[in-house]
């Protein structure tokens, strides 16, 4: 029988793009946590010192 | 912490606005493949994992040499930064690869060289990461981190490589075939734009990130000094 035309592997295609998009998504989020909890951390670290001066 | 310097702000929009148009030229511009349908479409994302993966860890073994040479303990954040997009990379290359393989060799995974090669680079590069994690002294984690790196990048020629040396059913891109490879193409000129393309914006793309990385490296040390030096006042 012949091949009547491209596989469907929409939806296949869906998935990879997703697992990509979300692999590169998790790591820009991982850094976005860290970015902001290093500046809370910077803040509490400049209130700290402030009240050890007073 | 100094502010973002000018030209990273510039980086980061042009990589932004790179991997747009790379995402489109994938879904638009390169032409559906006559057999295995819009799941071929994964192989332009797919290829440049994999290379930014390589890259991310020749540029880890290469701090890893310049560490140890200078001791400047910078290189050990690009190190680390390197190793960690690196990781991310891989993993998505791998997962898109398994995704593709469903539809094509009619199952998620097999035993096949390069499918094996790859994740064992990519349980290397975890190991590292733990490795670091269970070390206390940073000047010790630095330099085990940087031997190991460049031991480690050992696994990454072997992948490359497994296609090529070894019998296996995945395709090879640049070189030819193995006579059992299944899910082989011819690219079309759209095809290879979109693939060049592709793994040009990918390579952006990980200079951007490395650079944020490597920035935010360095402010996690300098925060680490201050709680010490607090503690100990």
């Amino acid at each position: 029988m012949a091949l009547e035309g491209p596989a469907q592997t929409f939806n296949y295609m869906l998935l990879g793009y997703g697992v990509i998009l979300g692999c590169i998504g998790v790591l820009l989020i991982s850094m976005l946590a860290r970015y902001r909890a290093l500046h809370r951390d910077l803040r509490m670290l400049d209130e700290l010192e402030a009240q050890a001066k007073r | 912490m100094q502010p973002m310097p000018r030209a990273l702000k510039v980086l980061t929009w042009v990589s932004a606005g790179l991997f747009a148009v790379a995402l489109l030229m994938t879904l638009f511009y390169a032409p559906r493949e006559a057999v295995m349908g819009d799941v071929q479409r994964v192989f332009y994302f797919h290829v440049a994992s994999g290379w930014v993966g390589a890259l991310a860890f020749l540029v880890a073994a290469g701090a890893g040499v310049i560490y140890l040479l200078h001791g400047s303990r910078r290189w050990d954040a690009v190190g680390l930064a390197s190793v960690e997009i690196g990781l991310a990379f891989t993993l998505a290359n791998l997962i898109s690869g398994s995704v593709w393989a469903r539809p094509i060799w009619n199952t998620w995974w097999t035993w096949d060289p390069r499918l094996v090669t790859a994740s064992v680079m990519e349980l290397v590069y975890i190991a590292y990461l733990l490795l670091r994690q269970g070390l206390e002294d940073p000047d010790r984690r630095a330099r085990f981190g940087a031997v190991y790196a460049i031991v480690g990048f050992l696994s990454v020629p072997l992948t490359f490589l497994s296609i090529r040396i070894f019998r296996t059913i995945h395709p090879v891109v640049v070189g030819n075939n193995d006579p059992t490879a299944q899910g082989a193409f011819d690219m079309t000129p759209p095809m290879l734009q979109t693939f060049l393309f592709s793994l040009f914006v990918f390579t952006v793309v990980y200079i951007a990130l490395l650079w944020h990385r490597v920035r935010m490296q360095a402010l996690a040390e300098a925060v680490e000094q201050r709680k010490m030096k607090l503690l100990s006042a």
